[in-house]
């Protein structure tokens, strides 16, 4: 099988996982919306502090940025200092919170690819019982990703721009830290013996390379092509529901919002149903790595091709 | 079933699980927790508690019946076969004289990997140490 049919097929195969555990899909759900509720508890203090204006006038959101420079211009070192401390406490409340409801969405991939159901409940609770590993998991790749940031920086200002080889090294960073910890997710709901964060990535990279061997240099995914399907079909979808709009509100300029509205509205949810899709692919190249066998609807060929392999054309 | 509780998966060991099943029932059968025509676990119920792929017993099962080690009965479950019950509890000199063989082999193995004799002895004991089996 061609590699464009393969990665069709590990589309396809990837939806039908979906549509026999419809719940799949509310774990990014919910997730989205704890993480909202969390930022908006740490950011309500700043931004329902008095400023002598209505909250939904203009004037307040204005005055609040002028507070944030004054601080700023006047070198205030503490109050800097305060806004730092607190912006790095959502920062990892959040990167916390996203491993949290991974972890309980993956125990719920890892079920529905075994052929049980899915229990939002089961993953949750899984999720709690692994509370200590996640959270200093989260502390870890949360300062690592710090780090990465700072050193993008830093190699920006030696550079004076965003240069050949700053960027060559920090995407090589990124890529090692995102194929070494490419099963982290599983490693953390399957690994009793350990909740030191260097153990599970360096499990998580032995699993890699213990499987594909050391010459793997990047993960594709399911890939482009069926990426590009959807999204041409998604196109064709919107020029017809454009037609359809335009022909009702000839030479209005409300059916083109609507039509804005529709493609963006459209992206968002084509982004988040390929967000679960790539999971639910992870998920099974877990199961093929560790398990031996090849789980639910896939085939060993959708196993490997997901790779980019060193040497390799592609 | 008794035996699965002292099962531990170990999912980071670089050996797949279906091999770790099959090593298991090995040992099951060795050290004689397993008898001749004793039923294993159906596939859904060792997938259930160890919590991993239905398919993954399934392959296991399915070595160990091409091994002769036990035999499907469809409707029945899979059961211990007596040919290699009698085999694994074979006389001790012959015993001696596979293991030989099968230590030849894994050490010319090893060796064409890059690993020596002594880095392969303490990863035996290092598991031994760290599980009670290997």
């Amino acid at each position: 099988m061609g590699r464009f049919k393969t990665s069709l097929e590990l589309f396809k195969h990837s939806v039908s996982v979906i549509a026999k555990n419809k719940a799949l899909l509310l774990f990014p759900v919910i997730a989205l919306i704890f993480i909202f509720l969390i930022i908006l508890f740490f950011i309500s203090p700043f931004v329902l502090s008095n400023t002598g204006y209505a909250l939904t006038t203009p004037s307040h959101w204005k005055a609040l940025g002028d507070r944030i420079s004054i601080l700023v211009e006047n070198k205030d070192m503490a109050s800097c200092a305060i806004g730092f401390a607190w912006l790095a406490v959502i920062y990892l409340v959040s990167v916390f919170s996203t491993t949290f409801f991974n972890v309980a969405f993956y125990n719920e991939i890892l079920h529905a690819l075994n052929g049980n159901g899915v229990s939002i409940a089961r993953g949750i609770r899984t999720a709690r019982l692994k509370i200590k590993p996640i959270l200093i998991w989260s502390m870890f790749a949360g300062i690592v990703g710090i780090i990465i940031k700072t050193l993008d920086k830093i190699l920006m200002i030696l550079e004076d721009r965003p240069g050949f080889i700053g960027q060559l090294i920090i995407g090589s960073i990124g890529i090692t830290w995102g194929l070494a910890s490419i099963f982290i997710i599983p490693v953390i709901i399957r690994e009793e013996k350990t909740t030191n964060p260097l153990k599970l990535l360096k499990t998580s990279a032995g699993i890699l390379r213990t499987k594909w061997g050391g010459s793997i240099i990047g993960f594709i995914g399911i890939g482009g092509f069926g990426f590009l399907i959807v999204l041409l079909l998604s196109i064709c979808l919107l020029s017809i529901i454009n037609a359809v709009l335009m022909t009702l509100t000839a030479g209005n300029t409300l059916g083109l919002i609507a039509f804005l509205s529709l493609i963006l509205i459209n992206v968002l949810i084509f982004y988040f149903i390929w967000n679960v899709i790539e999971q639910i692919f992870q998920c099974s190249l877990y199961i093929y790595a560790t398990e031996g066998i090849v789980p639910g609807p896939f085939d060993e060929e959708m196993m490997n091709i997901c790779w980019k392999v060193k040497g390799a054309s592609k | 079933m008794a035996i699965i509780t002292k099962w531990a998966i170990d999912f980071s060991s670089g050996v797949h699980v279906y091999k770790q099943i099959i090593n298991y029932i090995y040992a099951s059968i060795g050290n004689g927790e397993l008898k001749e025509g004793d039923r294993l676990p159906t596939i859904k119920e060792l997938a259930e508690q160890l919590n991993i792929n239905p398919n993954t017993i399934a392959k296991a099962y399915r070595e160990l019946e091409l091994k002769g080690v036990i035999t499907g009965r469809r409707g029945n479950g899979s059961f211990v076969s007596a040919p290699e019950t009698k085999a694994l509890r074979m006389p001790v000199k012959e015993k001696e004289a596979r293991l030989r063989r099968l230590f030849g082999r894994v050490i010319a193995e090893a060796k064409s990997e890059g690993i020596m004799e002594d880095e392969l002895m303490e990863y035996i004991w290092g598991r031994r140490n760290s599980y009670g089996k290997i």
